[in-house]
């Protein structure tokens, strides 16, 4: 959040002197007239809320069994039935918030760790160490994520937090790639090269110009790279790898359900309802974000 | 600086067919490398934790892993040129075989997806262009937003749901070969495709969507109008063509998420392609399996990578620098 809030106020600073409360002020125009963001920014809190209590909040334990009520229809005991074993879907779901939104955040965490100090050396360094850093993102970029993912994750081994430090190893590219372009954009200008004149580092150019000029594309980039991530690690979920069973995760829930797809055709439902709810709140941030910078930067 | 000189298609074809090299070859080095870096060694882990320490010496030896490291890749890099991927930790089998009867399967696939995908997308893009601001470019802009955040294989699930299961039109898993007959073949195709076919349609919905926007405010399209020229004329014998082009500099990419997805569609539909086959191979710890996958993969999208880039120049002289 710091970040984000250090990205306005320099944005602000070459178009008029605000004022602190201004710039918060710049923030609330963000869900004017957009009854959309606000569904999809109370939709993510909500998760974030099941995420940190869902254990305490949820109904059922989720991997008590109970044979004989397999297959339960919606009801108010179970609100979204019961599941092959007759565990409760609902509490399965929301026990899966918590591992679906850790992943998204070990791998978003790993992308950035990567990817912005790659992109601000090629930005700011320029020249041929510029060209070698994204020749190798131009070659990363060729694979398809998910193919990535699989190949570091039989190295690594089978589990959340492997697949998903694999996955931000894939995104990592094509952050750098936005981060060197804002770099580009800002590196030239007065206020940067002046610094140079009262003897400031290398390092704190970076650390307070260039790199606050390029966190509103990166900022939007992350968003949408939230929404990807849910994707892919609901993908690699469905496919065994990822959360390892019992243990609850949505990908695995829509993966045992079309083994029953027989016997309960409906039981998928759910879980890729909240996984599609997901990534669409994760997208509509970041077309209102995207929307929101480029009107003013 | 003859940067007005626009150099000839084939320096441009000649200057990528030879940038192609140090990327497989780089390539080629990472899957090498990320098979070095398994904990414990690759033989340890393919021998699983059981084993004693004379197998684990006599699968060392076997798979070669007592050599020097430049030894160990450069015979990995001249067995695989010469068609000699190895075999399988699992079940033994010729993994370059293996792979030239799963491959065509997925290379069919993606192609017809990307196909579909072309055909839904660029009417629907254009349909939204033209009618910015109405209900329509509302409609379109939801539904590509829609297939956008789908996961291709729950859809993929669904539509086995209703389709194979409920009504009956398609079958519910497998390909037959074309031998059985291409009706069959043909139609076992339908569902897997359209489902893997949507977020890539989708994403071209959109990319023709802003690439006709900016199109049509060009100066070029004013003049069009102005001339007096037919609605018709000025979006699709101007407007589009140049709206197009951002579109084929991206179709490199959307092919390889589209095998990307196939993995997973093949994986609901048990379809015995390369996506399957790469899944299986990761889930069992086959390790050569998935480092050969891993390097066709390489050289499939460094191709794909290729032909795009070159088709671009073709279209684009800008391009050619």
């Amino acid at each position: 959040m710091t970040d984000t809030t250090a990205a306005r106020s320099t944005h602000n600073v070459d178009t008029s002197e605000d004022t602190p409360s201004a710039s918060i002020h710049g923030w609330k125009h963000l869900f004017d007239g957009s009854p959309g963001l606000w569904l999809a920014a109370v939709y993510l809190l909500f998760l974030a809320v099941v995420a940190l209590f869902g254990p305490a909040l949820a109904p059922y334990d989720p991997i008590s069994q109970n044979i004989p009520n397999r297959h339960a229809p919606f009801s108010m005991s179970h609100l979204l039935g019961t599941d092959e074993i007759g565990r409760d879907v609902a509490s399965r779901l929301m026990w899966g918030a918590r591992p679906a939104l850790l992943g998204v955040v070990i791998c978003i965490v790993t992308a950035c760790a990567a990817g912005i100090p790659w992109g601000l050396a090629a930005g700011y360094l320029g020249g041929r160490i510029d060209q070698l850093l994204m020749r190798i993102v131009d070659a990363l970029l060729v694979f398809p994520g998910i193919i990535l993912c699989l190949v570091l994750t039989t190295v690594l081994g089978a589990s959340l937090t492997n697949s998903m430090l694999a996955l931000g190893c894939v995104y990592a590219p094509s952050l750098a790639r936005v981060v060197r372009s804002g770099v580009l954009v800002v590196r030239d200008r007065e206020f940067v090269i002046i610094t140079r004149l009262y003897g400031a580092t290398a390092a704190y150019r970076m650390w307070r110009h260039v790199l606050p000029n390029a966190a509103g594309p990166a900022l939007v980039k992350i968003t949408f790279l939230c929404g990807s991530a849910m994707l892919a690690q609901t993908g690699l979920s469905f496919l065994g790898i990822g959360i390892q069973p019992p243990n609850p995760s949505w990908g695995q829930s829509l993966a045992e359900s079309f083994r029953y797809i027989l016997v309960n055709p409906g039981a998928g439902i759910a879980p890729g309802v909240v996984v599609v709810l997901t990534v669409l709140s994760f997208y509509r941030v970041g077309d209102a974000l995207r929307d929101y910078l480029a009107v003013e930067a | 600086m003859a940067a007005a000189s626009v150099s000839s298609i084939w320096s441009v074809v000649l200057h990528r067919l030879m940038a192609v090299i140090p990327t497989v070859l780089f390539g080629t080095i990472l899957i090498f490398g990320l098979v070095q870096i398994i904990p414990g060694g690759a033989a340890e882990e393919a021998a699983g934790p059981e084993a004693s320490a004379e197998a684990i010496a006599v699968l060392r030896e076997e798979m070669g892993l007592n050599r020097p490291l430049h030894v160990q890749y450069l015979s990995w890099l001249g067995n695989a040129i010469r068609g000699d991927l190895g075999r399988s930790l699992t079940d033994r089998r010729n993994i370059a075989k293996a792979i030239t009867e799963r491959l065509p399967l997925t290379i069919e696939l993606t192609v017809i997806a990307l196909i579909l995908s072309l055909l839904i997308g660029i009417p629907l893009g254009v349909l939204s262009a033209i009618n910015r601001h109405n209900r329509i470019d509302a409609a379109v802009t939801s539904v590509s937003g829609l297939g956008l955040a789908l996961p291709e294989f729950w859809l993929a699930m669904l539509a086995v749901n209703l389709f194979a299961l409920k009504l009956g039109w398609f079958p519910a898993t497998g390909v037959p070969s074309v031998e059985l007959g291409w009706h069959e073949h043909i139609q076992s195709l339908v569902l897997p495709s359209l489902t893997l076919a949507s977020g890539a349609a989708a994403a071209i919905t959109r990319f023709t969507r802003s690439g006709m926007l900016e199109a049509l405010s060009s100066s070029y399209i004013r003049t069009a109008w102005a001339l007096g020229l037919s609605p018709a004329q000025i979006f699709f014998r101007f407007a589009l063509k140049n709206a197009l082009i951002p579109l084929v500099t991206v179709i490199g990419i959307i092919t390889s998420s589209l095998f990307g997805g196939a993995v997973l569609v093949e994986s609901v539909f048990v379809i015995p392609g390369l996506g399957t086959m790469l899944v299986t191979a990761v889930l069992q710890k086959d390790y050569p399996t998935v480092q050969s996958v891993a390097l066709v993969l390489t050289v499939v999208f460094v191709m794909i990578s290729l032909v795009v880039d070159i088709g671009c120049a073709v279209l684009d002289p800008r391009t050619r620098r």
